[in-house]
């Protein structure tokens, strides 16, 4: 699908996006970072891994992000005994008393399907997260003959990091694949958790959702858009040097005198972040300059998404990895308070 | 008996009279006698003055021809000048009579001197009167003692003149080159930019120094954003973004006065930086300028 863009249309498609931040904002509460970065990865086309503990509301976010994208919602639940085939096909008696064949969650809707959600990924075999990045990477899969394509189709998929028991860690091949892992907290302010306590419309998701006004953006036209939009943020040389930084950090963190109180930097890394998740970051800051109505990428810009896209993607070593997510974000954020910009070397 | 006693009395009384009558004469008054400040210590060559003030009837005049001779030398006492200014007072003359006498007495012990009583005669048509102007005694210093072979022995130190109270013009004038000092000082302080004033070395100081010797050119304006982003990260501890202004002006209060202009640089970096909008090098740079040495006066305290 074609479609212009001109600022008109950039705003148009802008106050879009800030309404669905506000519609969703309306149900859930305490979880404006969160939405603010699903938002970011639903106009840089990229998938979600969600991490937090069990009932903090993920799937109620998830539906009513998916009620304003419009087209359709699957789900399915991650389970030790999941098979591959079983996110392609079902099979059941029909009425007739004979076997029957029917689509999985991944085909039903076929190029309907907007948001599909793997709920506890990580209690899924690792033949299931095979096929299911694979599908992530390519957007269409090969059954019953013939060629399903599900071009608009975005996973959020939520892995529960308390439970360990049954469960089989993404590879980080694997989780290279999501473009953020974002953490959904229990709130801190004290109101919000008397709210979410007391306030009865918090205890029926279902009509909590349907609060949510459905179809406040056209999902078939969202990669359109986000490749016009990709197109239109500019970078400055500065910027791309200050990028280039950052990804060289990442990896040798000791280069730019970054040091962490817990870990020794030298032995930390084992793998930095990838080509593709550097790529994954700037598209990512890219939108994030579009929804702070700018045409030029920021410093600022790659801060808002930086945690979220580089965290998941690090590889540390075996025995750093049971602390992943502290020294991540320790991490993470050691190398934005040094990593300067513009860097003093080049500039000078 | 008693009447002889009596008329002795009488006639005691008519002669005292007369006297009296003699001595005061009523058309001519002394009104004050003006004689040297020192009575003691007077040396040979030293000048005397007397000054005379005498009011007489208009009719009276100082009879010129007679006054005492210029050169005139009495018991070693010369009169050296004499000068008369007549002037008139409701219906009198006043005269002003200056006597200038030079010592030339020549004695080795203290002798007891005197200026010599002078007679002045005042005349009218018909009668003339004189008036008495008394002596005036003083001790005489030997310039040296009698038959002194060897100076040294009985030198005395010199008389020493009063000394005035200055104490008080001291204090004044201490603290006013206190307060002048302190004047240089702080201009000084305000004004000089070297390494070598104390707090001159924060990283706003360092920044402005560098900037004022950067060329006013696009690469020049490139260079100025980074030094003062430099200076900034500096003095935070790690790296200030646009969004952390609030939180480096809390927990560095002493830049608060100039919170709009910091936040101005950062809108200006971003754009000049980041998304290439030109801007008027000279400008920014000059602007640039302003701030650092604002930034580096809040720095130091100034």
């Amino acid at each position: 699908m074609q479609i212009s863009i001109n600022d008109a249309n950039l705003a148009d498609w802008r106050s879009h996006a800030l309404k669905l931040e506000n519609e969703v904002k309306k149900v859930i509460v305490g979880q404006e970072k969160a939405i603010r970065l699903i938002n970011i990865a639903i106009f840089a086309r990229g998938h979600v891994l969600l991490e937090g503990g069990v009932g903090v509301g993920k799937t109620t976010l998830l539906q009513s992000i998916a009620r304003c994208i419009g087209g359709d919602y699957e789900r399915i639940e991650g389970t030790v005994d999941l098979m591959p085939n079983d996110l392609i096909y079902h099979t059941y008696l029909g009425e007739d008393g004979r076997p029957k064949i029917d689509e999985g969650p991944l085909l039903r809707a076929g190029e309907n399907l907007s948001v599909f959600f793997f709920n506890e990924i990580n209690r899924a075999r690792p033949q299931v997260h095979a096929l299911m990045l694979r599908v992530m990477a390519e957007r269409h899969i090969s059954a019953f003959k013939r060629e399903y394509r599900l071009p608009h189709m975005v996973v959020f998929a939520d892995r529960n990091q308390v439970e360990k028991n049954e469960t089989f860690e993404i590879p980080s091949a694997a989780r290279d694949r999501f473009m953020m892992e974002i953490p959904i907290n229990i709130p801190d302010d004290r109101d919000l958790r008397k709210a979410l306590m007391f306030d009865v419309k918090f205890q029926h998701a279902e009509s909590l959702t349907q609060q949510v006004e459905s179809k406040v953006l056209q999902f078939d036209q969202l990669n359109a858009f986000s490749d016009l939009l990709q197109s239109h943020i500019k970078s400055s040389n500065v910027l791309e040097e200050y990028a280039l930084d950052l990804w060289e950090a990442t990896q040798s963190p000791e280069k730019f005198g970054i040091k962490l109180d817990s870990a020794d930097i030298t032995r930390l890394i084992h793998t930095g972040a990838s080509p593709r998740g550097m790529g994954m970051l700037l598209k990512a800051a890219r939108v994030n300059a579009w929804l702070m109505n700018r045409d030029s990428l920021y410093p600022e810009d790659i801060h808002a998404v930086f945690h979220e896209l580089i965290a998941h993607r690090l590889v540390f070593n075996t025995m750093y990895e049971n602390r992943r997510t502290v020294l991540a974000r320790e991490l993470t954020s050691q190398i934005l308070q040094t990593v300067a910009v513009p860097a003093q070397a080049k500039a000078a | 008996m008693k009447n002889l006693m009596l008329k002795c009395l009488i006639l005691l009384s008519l002669v005292s009279f007369s006297a009296m009558s003699e001595g005061q004469n009523t058309e001519a008054k002394l009104i004050k006698i003006i004689n040297p400040p020192q009575n003691h210590g007077v040396q040979i060559g030293d000048v005397l003055h007397r000054t005379v003030e005498i009011e007489v009837q208009e009719s009276y005049k100082l009879s010129k021809s007679i006054l005492p001779i210029k050169g005139r030398n009495l018991d070693g006492i010369e009169l050296k000048d004499i000068q008369a200014k007549l002037s008139h007072s409701s219906g009198k003359n006043k005269y002003l009579i200056n006597l200038t006498y030079q010592v030339f007495v020549s004695a080795s012990k203290p002798a007891l001197i005197q200026l010599p009583k002078e007679h002045l005669t005042f005349t009218a048509d018909k009668s003339n009167f004189i008036v008495e102007v008394p002596r005036w005694q003083f001790w005489y210093a030997a310039l040296v003692p009698e038959g002194i072979l060897n100076a040294k022995p009985v030198m005395q130190p010199q008389h020493k003149a009063d000394l005035q109270n200055v104490v008080s013009h001291q204090v004044k004038l201490g603290l006013a080159m206190a307060l002048l000092a302190i004047g240089v000082l702080g201009l000084l302080y305000m004004n000089a930019d070297g390494r070598w004033i104390p707090w001159m070395n924060g990283a706003f100081a360092q920044a402005h120094r560098k900037l004022k010797k950067l060329p006013k050119t696009l690469e020049g304006q490139k260079q100025a954003s980074v030094f003062m982003h430099q200076a900034f990260n500096q003095t935070y501890g790690s790296n200030l973004f646009d969004y952390e202004v609030d939180k480096f002006l809390l927990s560095h209060p002493q830049f608060s006065k100039f919170k709009n202009q910091i936040r101005d640089f950062f809108d200006q970096s971003n754009a000049f930086l980041f998304a290439n909008h030109s801007t008027d090098s000279s400008q920014y740079m000059s602007e640039l300028l302003k701030l650092s040495k604002h930034l580096r006066d809040c720095e130091r305290g100034a």
